[in-house]
Order: C-alpha cells, then structure tokens, then sequence
C-alpha cells in the first residue's frame, strides 16, 4: 500500500523519515503543494493528522512525522478525537454487555489524561459507539445503528446540529442529530463520520454526505460587560470550504451528484473519493492541502468540489482519503 | 542616515533576537500573565508553535542583516514567499485557539504567540521598506501600524520582554521617523498632499446637530443636576443620605477643567487624527444598531476610516479613495459604527493626558442594593476607563453594569433612560444565550417601546421569542424612571445595578469610568 500527502509541512509533518521521526529539522521546510508518496508498506492504515504531526500504523506499528507527543502517548492518541483546545475523547470497550453499550471518556488535555487524572466526564452510550470525530470546539459520535451524536462547546450551536433547549439534551451532553436521522432512515443508515474547523458531515452508507457547522466560529451575541479580545475580528481567520453551512445537515452535490465511499474534512478544505475511483477536493489552499499541484501553489481555495487529476500508481486503485487540519492523504493499495 | 531609522531598526532587531529566544510554554496554562513555571509538555501544540516562531525569528533576523548592506542588488538566502506564508500561519492557528477557547479561558501564551507574531509581522515590513524608498511609501506604514495594533487590541499586548510596551515604543519611534520623513519630503518636493494626503475641510469641527430630534422629557422624571459637591458630601449622598440606594444625578461641573473641551479639542477632527497617528491607529467600531441585533458585528478599521465612513464622510474631501467610496457609502448609509466600550486610553496614552479621572471614582460606595450575586466583578484596583465614539442614534440596549459609573460627556448630546435595581422584574432580564449569560441586558427595547426606532424584522428564527410590544408598553405603565440628556461637560452618576439604556442624539464622544 502507499500514502500520498499535500498540505501543511511546516514541522515536518508529512515526511515520514523512516529511521527517527524526531531528528533534526534541516532548514524551513516548505508545504507540499501537489500530493506526494510518503510512505509505502504492506499494509497502511488511515492516517490520524493533527496540526503538527501525523500518526500512521504501517505494518502494525504506529510511526511519527512532524513535532509530535512521545512514543508512549502515540496510542491513545492515535484511537482519540482531539479539539483545538486539546480535549481528548475516546471510545473505551468494555467487557460485559459491550455489544450494546459501550464509553466515552473525555480528558482536557493530553498531559491530564497521561499523568492519570480523573477524566472530564464518562458517558455511557448506547447504541454503542463505533467511531469518532473532533470538530475545534466539540465532538460527533458515530454509532453502530447508523445514528449520530453531537456535543460540545454551548457557543457555537450550528456545530451541534441539534437544538439544545429542554428537553433536548444540553450542549454539554451527547444528543441524537435529528434532521438525519430523517435524512438517512433506516435503510440508508451513516456509515462514517468526520470533522474539521468548524464544520462536520456524516456519510451514508449509499453514499450521500451531509455537511453542517458554520463558516466561522463566532459567537452570535455579546454581552455588553465582556471583554471583547477576541470577538473582534476575521483577520488572519480561516473560513470553511462550505460557504453556506447551518446548523441543519446539508446534502453536498459532488460533480453532479457521484456516489461518495469516503470523505474527509479539515480545518478549512475538504477531501472525498467517489465510486468511480476518483478524488475531489474543495475549500482552503493556503498550504497547499487541495493538492492542486505546483499550478494551484498561488490559488487560495475553492469554493466548489474540484476534480483532482490524481492516478494511483500502474496496478493500484484509491482505497481511502484522510485529512489533517491543513492537509490531505489518499491511501492506495494494490488491485 | 537618520538615528531615528537606526532607533527603529535596532529595535526591531532586539525584538527579533528577543523572540528567538523566548520559552513561552514554561507558562501557567490559564489566562493570566506567567507567574511559575510548570512542565513544558503541557500544551504540545503550542511548543511546536514555538519552535515555528523562534524559526521564523532568526530568519528575519538573516533577512534584516543582508537588507542592511547597502548593496541591494544582493537576494537575501531567505525564501520570503515562505516566511509571510509562515507568519500567516502563525496568526491564523492562533486565532483559532482565540475562538476554541472562551475568552476568558484562553491560555496566556495564545495571546503572547499571536503578539510576537505581529511584531515580526510589522518587522518585515520594516525590512522591505528599508530595501524601498521609505516608510511613507507603498503604504507599508499602514500596514505596520496596523499589526502593531491589532496585537494590542486582539491580544492586549501580551507578553514579557516586549509586549505592550515594547509596541508603545515603538510606534512612538515610528511616528516621530515618520513626521521626519515628511518634513523632509516637504522640504525637497513642493507640498503636493498635506495630512497624509486627506484634506480636512476648513472647519474639522463636529457638527452639533440632532438629526433624529430629541426625546421630550418629563419634568418630574429628569434626573436632578447638581454642583460644587465635595467628595466628602458625595460619599455621603452615595452612602448615608441614601442609605446605600442612591439615585442617577447629573453633576454639571466634574469635568469642565480637562483638556478635551479646549486646548486638546475632542470636537475636532484635525486634533484627534493627529493624535491617532495621521489616523492609522486601529480602533475597534460595533456595526450595527446595538448589540442585541442579529448581524450586529465588530470591525478594527484605522481612526480615519472610522472617521470618514461612520462618523462624518463630510469631513473629508471626497477626491480620493474612489473604489472604496462605492462600498463604504452604502455601508454607512445603513449602518451605524460605534467606537463602544474600549479603553483607548490604554492603547493610545497620548489621549490619556486630555481626561482625568474625577476624584468621585475613589469614593466609598455601596454594594448592590438588591442582588450581591451581581457583586461578583473583582474589586479595581483603578477605575476602569472606556471611551464611546460615534455618530447620532448608536444605541446601548437596556442593561446593567457590575459597577458604579460616572458616564462623562465631553463632545454632543446623550439621551439616557435609567431604572432602579428594584424594577429588575419588569425588565425582562434575557436568559443565557449560547452558553453567555445575557441576564445583564434586558429584551426590551427602549427606542421601539417608545417608537423612536422601527422594530429589526430581520428576525428568522420563526419569532418565537418576538416580544409583544403592546403588552409590555401596559405592563410597563407605571413603573418609575429616569432620565436626562447629557451635555458636554456634564457627568452622570449610575449606581451599580441601575439599568441603562443609552441613545446618542449628536455625534457623540463620552468617558466611563467604572469603580467599585
């Protein structure tokens, strides 16, 4: 198998040099702009890429690229969700009755959870949890009815999906995503979930992928004693690739309505690849996370799915797509 | 070559030199300033950030040392297509984090990562304008004292060794580099555009005018106006006399001796662009009728456009700026910007010399009359000054303060209608909202209440909360306030917990200054 990456290099973070990940960085390295091999192996799994670092279990062992945590974290890191304020969630399997139900455990950050705090809370769930996703300020469960979860940050309800007010249940608390779950009945149940900035989507398992959040996080009232630091202004901030998400579940038309058997959504761009065998990219380029090639280095975005002229290598067809905060990765394998 | 370009070079290497060096994860992880050190692998994110910004430092610092050589043919070994992509980075992935976290559970160190960034932002404008001809040239000027500013607005000038005062330095070298420049342009080509190339019209007064009249008020509700108070008498007012339940008063008399009514005239348009830089200096400005509006959004803009799009395009002679004008007039036309709320005489120290704080701020006052819960706000040291610039009709909705204030009007008039801590049940404190307690500002609407305003219909959330106006103009029959019109030179006292609603009726400049 082989993984290609474009995006966000600036620790390092898509070179996997195959001896120690952490060995000095030679000078500034520059992004990568158009999708690159980056490793090949018997067997690669999905990537996990965050901000400074990626994680990738190559032939049954997790490696490192980039400025990341310390070996003995890699694991948990590698099973867990993880904010942009560091919060982690896990899906932790349980012994008895772990075919109905099984836990969350949610730590602040990465050093309370590996100096052995107590977590931040422990929710039971039940259809149980089969897989996560982090978006900046909140979490989506995906569950193994095909039914899907949302909590997180009170601030920003679009992310959630959902109403919050009683007797949904809070903010603070996983609760069902109602709108899909009309959207994808039973027949058409989710079959993945993934995450990015401040946007989400859901793919069901005919192939159709719904997409919520908003462009932006801000918060829509102010109170008039707060302090204002922050509220202040879209300098220097990213917007989604989306430009018209709500807080409703929004179905995403790529190339004329194509079939989708995998997608992924970073900070500000997102990835997918059809059933015909294809990759499309929208949303942010900044870094180069589209993969447009040398040609795209001076395009900032696209606001509209974009066909990527990517040709998996002679007897290999595409098998999957990742993404990080700011970049990319198609998985390839050999027919 | 000038000492003062030496000064502001050599400064800018010190901060450069500075930044290479810092640790700023060896920071507590809340969001207060540094005060022990604890374990570095706290927040990895941020050591990787750190590591990023420490690179991109000592790549200046190569590109500032080749710029030097007067031989500017030489390219720098620095892809500098990469580092302004870096710095960008930089200050969006802090940016980010400024939104992830509540405010007030952001992490010191976010707000010293973004400072440091925007200094080496500003600093390699600073480069490129060395390689050009200057800094009045290519606008890089603006530019610098804009990334200057949005450190100490964004992130309040965090950080140790450079920081807020550092900035403060800085562009107080900048501005008198600047004004040399210019003399010197003036002296070797005829002068083509005075004041930065904006030409003030004769008179650069404020107008006075009410363009939206001015509420009637009623003899028996006008708050009382007072003079020759002593502190002493004051304390007793506020205290004893009231038994700790004072009412709103007007002082005529606190503040006719500061310099803004005169010698620094904050009526004056000239006086306050040069005060702010030629204008460059960033103010924070609320768009929109009040806070509680949907669409209601805040924008740093430099003073000037302040200035000229909210305040008085009038003032400025209409030559320049034409692709912009397009957008702007339209935007003006329908929106009001208000400079609300800030302390810039925190940012800009100079204008901090034209007030001075009433000796009524350091008096004994009472807690909360009805609700010590809302006494939660920690005690100040000093009081806490806030400046509210605008245009007639910027609205402050109804709400409460967890201080007492003296509201000082220096430039036009202030409508402002006041109810007493008691009438709180009639008021329709607004619950939580998204997760931020809005149970300081009333559903009310003052100005529709009394029809002054049409009601906002831009409401698309099914008006499930709409409130009934009639009913609540009946339900409100009865209850007693206040309410007065501020001048220039008068001073309003609000007790804590008093509700407020604040409406402009001229141009309008005022000081807060809360205490407790």
């Amino acid at each position: 198998m082989e993984l290609f990456a474009t995006g966000f290099n600036a620790w390092n973070q898509l070179t996997f040099t195959q001896g120690n990940p952490q060995e000095a960085i030679p000078e500034e390295p520059d992004d990568l702009f158009g999708f690159t091999k980056v490793l090949s192996a018997t067997s690669i799994e999905r990537p996990v890429s965050r901000l400074t670092y990626t994680i990738v279990r190559k032939d049954d062992h997790l490696i490192l690229a980039g400025h990341g945590p310390s070996q003995h974290n890699l694991e948990h890191l590698y099973a867990s969700a993880e904010t942009a304020t560091g919060q982690l969630l896990t899906i932790v399997h349980e012994d008895e009755d772990g075919d109905i139900n099984n836990k969350l455990v949610k730590h602040a950050s990465l050093s309370s959870c590996s100096s052995g705090a107590n977590p931040d809370s422990i929710f039971t769930c039940r259809p149980k949890a089969t897989q996560l996703a982090a978006f900046d300020i909140g979490f989506v469960i995906l569950h193994s009815d095909g039914t899907v979860s949302t909590f997180g940050d009170p601030r920003f309800e679009a992310c959630l999906g959902r109403d919050t007010d009683p007797p949904n249940p809070p903010p603070e608390l996983p609760g069902p995503v109602p709108d899909l779950h009309e959207i994808a009945s039973s027949e058409d149940p989710i079959k993945h979930v993934t995450a990015g900035g401040s946007a989400v989507a859901a793919l069901t398992t005919s192939g159709s992928v719904y997409v919520w959040g908003s462009r932006t996080l801000s918060s829509s009232s102010s109170s008039s004693s707060s302090s204002k630091t922050a509220e202040i202004s879209h300098h220097h901030r990213l917007g989604h690739g989306f430009t018209e998400l709500s807080g409703i579940p929004n179905y995403t038309e790529i190339d004329g309505g194509k079939d989708v058997v995998d997608v992924a959504l970073g900070e500000g761009h997102a990835i997918a690849l059809t059933a015909d065998g294809l990759v499309y990219v929208i949303g942010e380029n900044a870094n180069g996370q589209l993969g447009l090639g040398e040609v795209g280095k001076g395009v900032s975005g696209t606001d509209g799915w974009l066909k990527l002229r990517f040709e998996a290598p002679e007897g290999s067809k595409i098998v999957g797509v990742a993404a990080g905060p700011r970049s990319s990765f198609i998985l390839t394998a050999k027919l | 070559m000038s000492s003062l370009r030496d000064q502001v070079l050599s400064h800018y290497r010190h901060a450069a030199t500075t930044i290479a060096s810092t640790t700023y994860t060896s920071l507590t992880p809340t969001s207060n300033p540094p005060q022990s050190s604890l374990p570095p692998d706290s927040d990895p994110k941020a050591q990787a950030l750190q590591d990023l910004l420490y690179r991109q430092a000592t790549l200046l610092l190569k590109l500032d040392s080749t710029a030097q050589d007067d031989d500017n043919t030489k390219t720098p070994d620095v892809d500098q297509c990469l580092l302004r992509q870096r710095l960008s980075d930089l200050a969006s992935i802090c940016m980010t984090a400024f939104y992830a976290y509540r405010f007030d559970l952001l992490p010191y160190h976010w707000r010293w990562m973004y400072t440091d960034t925007l200094i080496l932002m500003s600093h390699y404008k600073v480069v490129q304008s060395i390689r050009r001809a200057g800094f009045n040239e290519n606008m890089l000027l603006d530019g610098i004292v804009e990334d200057l500013d949005r450190a100490l607005i964004v992130a309040g000038g965090a950080g140790e060794a450079l920081g807020r005062t550092w900035i403060e330095r800085t562009l107080d070298l900048l501005e008198r580099f600047s004004k040399e420049e210019e003399e010197e342009a003036a002296r070797t080509k005829p002068p083509l555009n005075l004041k930065q190339g904006l030409l003030l019209q004769q008179d650069s007064r404020f107008s006075t005018a009410e363009p939206y009249g001015r509420p009637t008020l009623s003899l028996e509700k006008t708050c009382p106006r007072y003079e020759n108070w002593t502190l002493d008498r004051f304390e007793r007012y506020m205290n004893e006399d009231s038994q700790g339940r004072p009412q709103p008063i007007v002082f005529t008399d606190l503040i006719g001796d500061w310099p803004a009514f005169e010698d620094r005239p904050w009526s004056s348009a000239e006086y306050l662009l040069e005060r702010t830089f030629g204008g460059r200096r960033l103010v924070p400005v609320e768009v929109g009728r009040s806070y509680v509006d949907e669409g209601w959004r805040q924008e740093l803009i430099p003073f000037k456009a302040f200035l000229k799009r909210y305040i008085d395009p009038t003032l400025f002679s209409s030559s320049e700026d034409e692709e912009e004008d397009d957008h702007t007039t339209k935007e003006a036309s329908t929106r009001v910007g208000y400079l609300a709320q800030h302390n810039l005489f925190q940012q800009i120290p100079a204008l901090r010399n034209d007030i001075q704080v009433p000796d009524f701020c350091w008096a004994d006052v009472p807690p909360h009359p009805t609700d010590p819960s809302k006494q939660n706000q920690p005690r100040l040291e000093v009081p806490q000054l806030n400046a509210w610039f605008g245009p007639a009709r910027t609205i402050t909705p109804l709400h409460t303060d967890g201080y007492h204030n003296l509201l000082c009007q220096v430039v036009g008039t202030k409508y402002v209608r006041l109810y007493a801590p008691e009438e709180t049940k009639w008021l329709r404190p607004r619950g939580t909202e998204h997760g931020v307690d809005m149970s300081n500002t009333s559903e009310l609407d003052i100005g529709v209440l009394e029809g002054w305003d049409e009601e906002e219909e831009d409401d698309d959330d099914g008006g499930g909360a709409a409130v009934e106006w009639e009913s609540v103009r009946r339900e409100l029959e009865g209850v007693p306030y206040w309410e007065t019109v501020l001048g220039p030179g008068d001073t309003l006292v609000i007790p804590i917990g008093w509700w407020h609603y604040v409406r402009s009726l001229s141009i309008s400049f005022s000081v807060s200054f809360w205490w407790n």
